[in-house]
């Protein structure tokens, strides 16, 4: 059955940009309330904070926490925080859209002057904890505090390049894998309570953490040329598929890998 | 006003700070310890150091900034020169 998203509350990690920013908007257009975690600098936190201004105007509660969200620390804070906003009932939608890691190779490789000397161990454990891991630590937290109802919707950002070969992409590869690991997972241990946990695969969109991946002018070229849509990704179609796919209170659509790519990833 | 400004920012308060967040002993993060090389300081940790000092003594850091915090000296350089200027 759809259900309206009006009054309800989304909690968005990665709030201040990409799909994280898009998303927001288009849930508070929906009148959804948000709690969103970024973290930023200054300038960074200054245009989140203008964009919870934008989202309040909508007539809509926005709370922006700039927090680094693998610490345990911002969990243990934020946690009450989030019961107390939502009157005890949790989020109706979390969703987790991270970008925070090392754009390197595994291997060191040489390129003309420069010389990269790989990943280090620090590194790779760090993407992986931020980008994949901490998706699992907040829903253990969410659920030990019963703030995940019946009906609600866990979303994460993966990519295509979670299971191909991108130069400087291995260690956010590791991490897209291993959140879509988490994915399946979540979703079969949280089935019974109710809750439907999915992993969307956006095509390639050009975002700020896009724009930061070594060679990704090349990517979105080849990208744009071979987009059975005939153009790139946007954030706003990731944001529009998750309103809609959250507007059910069906639990039963769940575990799945979920291309918003205009069919791109069919014909890479 | 006048004089040296860098009296304004503290040295033991950054000290304590950054030991906090680094999650380590005071009395290891010494002036010229390398932040990265020393301290094992990675990226996400050299944010919440940079998050941390934009909050406590009211300055704006960028990127590029972020990345130049290699030891407590340079920091406190840095920070009593935007604190001095703010």
């Amino acid at each position: 059955m759809l259900v309206p998203l009006k009054g309800s509350w989304a909690l968005i990690f990665g709030v201040s940009s990409g799909m994280g920013r898009a998303t927001a908007r288009a849930l508070a257009d929906a009148g959804c309330h948000v709690i969103g975690l970024h973290f930023d600098l200054a300038e960074g936190r200054q245009r989140a904070e203008e964009h919870a201004g934008t989202l309040r105007e909508l007539g809509v509660e926005a709370h922006f926490f700039n927090r680094n969200v693998a610490a345990k620390q911002a969990r243990a804070e934020l946690v009450p925080v989030i019961r107390d906003l939502t009157s005890g009932v949790g989020p109706r939608i979390v969703l987790h859209s991270v970008a925070y890691g090392t754009l390197t190779s595994l291997l060191p490789v040489r390129d003309g002057q420069e010389e990269s000397p790989g990943v280090s161990p620090q590194q790779l454990t760090m993407t992986v904890e931020v980008m994949g891991h901490s998706l699992v630590h907040w829903t253990q937290d969410l659920l030990r505090a019963a703030l995940l109802p019946r009906g609600a919707k866990v979303f994460a950002m993966t990519s295509a390049g979670g299971n191909r070969v991108l130069p400087g992409y291995a260690p956010v590869a590791a991490a897209k894998a291993t959140l879509e690991s988490h994915v399946r997972h979540l979703a079969v241990e949280l089935a019974a309570r109710g809750v439907a946990v999915n992993a969307i695969r956006a095509g390639t969109t050009i975002t700020p953490a896009l724009r930061k991946i070594p060679g990704s002018e090349k990517l979105i070229a080849h990208c744009q040329d071979i987009n059975p849509g005939g153009r790139l990704t946007r954030a706003e179609d990731v944001a529009e598929a998750i309103v809609t796919l959250s507007s059910s209170d069906s639990p039963w659509l769940t575990g799945n890998v979920i291309g918003v790519d205009g069919a791109e990833a069919l014909v890479v | 006003m006048s004089g040296n400004r860098t009296a304004d920012v503290d040295l033991e308060d950054l000290r304590a700070l950054i030991a906090e967040e680094l999650e380590l002993p005071v009395e290891e993060v010494t002036d010229e310890a390398d932040l990265k090389n020393d301290l094992g300081v990675d990226s996400l940790t050299a944010m919440e150091v940079a998050v941390q000092l934009e909050k406590k003594y009211r300055i704006k850091l960028d990127e590029e900034e972020m990345k130049s915090l290699t030891s407590l000296a340079v920091i406190h350089r840095l920070v009593a020169a935007k604190v001095g200027t703010a």
